[in-house]
């Protein structure tokens, strides 16, 4: 029984996956990986696409360069230290970026649509 | 190439089990913004859970190995930030600025707190 790699979900998630992992390993910046995940996910979300795209480079890709556990744990070491301030812009300003970084893709996935 | 096949390893697993738990989740009528929280506050748990469990066996020959696949490949990739502020980005052309501020306050207090819940579980 063959599987058909352009329909197997779980080999189309890993596809995006592996990379988006190694890349966030090799970075080893959450604020930097996280930027990138954001806009990547921006970016294909507003693409005219395929499913299976959006599955190994939203899914996969955008979902595994990103972490939230890591960002806990940095934001516990802060909180844990006394470095309230700290954690207060750090936390505030990842969101804000995040946000901006995910219109900033919509934006340029629409101009390639066009 | 070992350190590679390892954090691979964990990306495949944690991120399918991601898909297949939103999947789940979604089907249980959470509402959109709830899924990716859930999802989020587990994996800071385990991964506060695990960190706490592996200092205390640091002499451990596979301890390495273990934080290269659990922590960085599998806990990385189930959790994510990417669809978290998505979420956010929904709300915020929505015009539902409350909303958005209330999902991102509890999604980061229920993300550290069950970090150090885990965390503080076995390091008491």
């Amino acid at each position: 029984m063959a599987i058909d790699i352009r329909k197997n979900k779980f080999i189309l998630i890993s596809l995006g996956a592996i990379p988006g992992a190694l890349l966030r390993w090799q970075i080893d910046e959450i604020f930097i990986v996280n930027l990138i995940g954001c806009f990547v996910l921006g970016f294909i979300n507003s693409l005219d696409i395929s499913k299976r795209y959006k599955l190994i480079l939203g899914v996969g890709l955008s979902g595994s360069i990103t972490t939230f556990s890591g960002w806990s744990f940095y934001s516990y070491k802060l909180l844990s230290q006394g470095l309230y301030r700290l954690f207060l812009f750090t936390s505030i300003s990842m969101i804000l970026i995040g946000v901006f970084a995910i219109y900033l893709g919509h934006m340029f996935g629409k101009k390639l649509n066009l | 190439m070992v350190e590679i096949f390892f954090v691979s390893l964990g990306s495949i697993l944690g991120a399918n089990t991601r898909f297949e738990f939103h999947n789940k989740l979604e089907k249980c009528h959470l509402g959109k913004g709830f899924v990716i929280i859930v999802i989020n506050t587990f994996a800071s748990f385990l991964l506060g859970l695990f960190l706490s469990i592996i200092e205390k066996f640091s002499s451990f020959n596979y301890s390495h190995q273990l934080v290269l696949f659990f922590s960085i490949g599998f806990l990385g990739s189930l959790s994510t930030f990417s669809s978290f502020v998505y979420e956010l980005f929904d709300l915020c052309i929505q015009l539902k600025f409350l909303k958005a501020l209330k999902v991102s306050i509890s999604s980061v207090s229920l993300g550290i707190i069950s970090f150090a819940f885990g965390f503080l579980l076995v390091n008491q």
